[in-house]
């Protein structure tokens, strides 16, 4: 009887520690992961921020948890010897998941872009939130949530939109066969000059690029600020319609010409009154 | 040639604001509103595309403008009177001149370079006194001072880069920047560009014109650092300077800043 009591007393001793472990402990973490991880976002970059302060939180929690277990009885050396069996079975069950961790380091290793780029990839678009152990999430720019798989990033071929300081937009413009190809030019020119969203240096660049189906293609290449995209893209086309419609310059629709058989006969028409062609 | 027909100094004042109504204040091509409803502060401006040597330094405004979008600035006390200053523009400048200029072995020269001013407007009140916005006199374009990897977003400045003072126009929303350029090397000085850190320029205004501090620019060789070093007084040039605004930050190191950029790059 007394020796049951004695076993009653020493398990409610052990859920007491192991839940004053818990109730101290996990706040614990979680404060020192996020205060070391924001002094770092603040003195390095976000994406280190984020890393150290995911590996201390899980690092912690992990010792917490072997601390709790130690607390019920558990032997560490039991657990680890289960864990090596374990591993082996849960290894081949998991191994996307497993490829999904080492492609991750791969990305922290490689660093191809950083939480806070704007990347693309595949039909995706948009910034990056955070890059964890097994994906990368994305804020599309619509405000979906985008999760994509570590080893599918690895795979992919991805784009960093925002990587460097200074980006080109090219615009495609084409005009009328009739259009004179140098005024085409110079006016071009003058819109990306005027326009206070163009960087002067890199200078933008006219290319004639093609005899295209229906008209001349030109494309007007402009440097700009990462940061003024949007403001560049809204005004550079309003610019042009403007400048174009006051220089009476033609942007054409698709055209078709029909053969009737030579190309020098005209198209034989038939000319009938209104109630005739009904 | 346009003259101007009121005192420069005029300009930069604190002024009185009554209540509901509307004044204009003008220099050059910059025209700003200002509008004071008890105690908010209601601003508009407009920068008209040609530079002119238009002066007003405060008055009532005849019309007030409809179609310009007003901003307001709201406090939690009254602030009865409104002070304008100069201020340097918020980025560094590219400036380039008009012609290309190039220096021979061993000579050094003065460029007059006029950089448009920033208008910075604060509510003052006899405890107290509010930054509220500042203003370009000029609308400049932007430009990049490095490679595409890395480098400055900058303003870009077109200049006649003259060599006389005579030469040069007296603007009242254009600050002149005496620019000494020595060619220690030997061989000749294209000058295509020179970036200048506007936050490292003090205003000055003299008698007819208003002034920064003095820059001298030393080209030491294709590939070696040249060194800028910002003088820290008003340029000689100006007749009884007196300071309206200091720096916004010290050059680095004491007085001598080195851009370490090739020579192509700095100029």
């Amino acid at each position: 009887m007394e020796s049951e009591i004695i076993v009653v007393t020493s398990i409610w001793r052990n859920v007491i520690r192991a839940s004053i472990i818990i109730v101290i402990g996990l706040p614990l973490i979680y404060i020192l992961s996020r205060s070391v991880g924001a002094y770092i976002k603040k003195r390095a970059s976000e994406h280190l921020g984020l890393v150290v302060q995911k590996t201390i939180f899980f690092l912690g929690f992990a010792i917490l948890a072997v601390s709790v277990l130690y607390e019920f009885g558990f032997k560490l050396n039991a657990l680890l010897g289960a864990a090596g069996i374990a591993s082996v079975a849960i290894g081949f069950a998991s191994q996307t998941s497993l490829s999904n961790i080492i492609s991750g380091i791969f990305l922290y290793w490689e660093k191809p872009f950083q939480a806070g780029d704007i990347i693309k990839v595949g039909e995706t678009t948009g910034t990056v939130l955070s890059i964890d152990l097994m994906s990368v999430k994305l804020r599309q720019f619509d405000n979906l949530y985008i999760r994509i798989p570590n080893e599918t990033m690895i795979k992919a071929q991805v784009t960093n939109v925002t990587k460097f300081p200074i980006r080109r937009m090219d615009i495609n413009v084409g005009v009328a066969y009739k259009e004179d190809v140098e005024r085409v030019i110079e006016i071009l020119k003058d819109i990306a000059d005027k326009n206070p969203y163009s960087l002067d240096e890199p200078e933008p660049i006219v290319a004639f690029k093609n005899f295209g189906e229906s008209s001349l293609d030109f494309m007007l290449g402009i440097w700009f600020e990462k940061s003024q995209f949007l403001l560049l893209k809204n005004s550079i086309m309003i610019d042009i319609k403007k400048r174009f419609d006051e220089a009476g310059i033609e942007i054409p629709f698709p055209h078709r010409t029909l053969y009737t058989g030579s190309a020098t006969d005209p198209f034989p028409l038939k000319i009938s009154k209104g109630n005739e062609a009904k | 040639m346009e003259k101007l027909t009121k005192p420069i100094d005029s300009i930069w004042n604190t002024f009185t604001c009554e209540e509901h109504k509307c004044y204009l204040w003008q220099t050059g091509p910059l025209k700003i509103w200002v509008k004071r409803i008890g105690q908010d502060w209601l601003i508009a401006n407009e920068s008209q595309p040609e530079e002119t040597l238009t002066l007003t330094p405060w008055s009532m405004a005849v019309n007030e403008p409809s179609n310009l979008p007003w901003q307001r600035w709201s406090f939690n006390k009254i602030h009865e009177k409104l002070e304008v200053t100069p201020c340097m523009p918020d980025r560094p400048l590219v400036v380039k001149t008009r012609v290309l200029t190039s220096l021979p072995p061993g000579a050094d020269a003065t460029f007059y370079v006029g950089i448009p001013l920033w208008i910075s407007l604060e509510a003052v009140s006899k405890t107290e006194k509010a930054a509220m916005t500042r203003h370009s006199s000029l609308t400049l374009s932007n430009t990049w001072f490095g490679n595409q990897y890395e480098g400055e977003f900058c303003y870009a400045l077109k200049t006649r880069a003259v060599r006389a003072l005579a030469e040069a126009t007296v603007m009242p929303h254009r600050a002149l920047c005496p620019i000494v350029i020595h060619n220690k090397e030997d061989i000749p000085l294209p000058i295509q560009k020179i970036c200048i850190r506007a936050k490292h320029l003090n205003i000055y205004q003299s008698e007819k014109q208003i002034w920064t501090n003095r820059i001298n620019v030393t080209f030491k060789g294709d590939g070696i650092s040249s060194k800028v070093v910002y003088d820290d007084k008003p340029p000689s040039e100006a007749k009884t300077p007196i300071l309206l605004k200091n720096a916004e930050e010290k050059p680095a190191s004491g007085l001598i800043h080195t851009l370490g950029q090739s020579f192509v790059d700095l100029f």
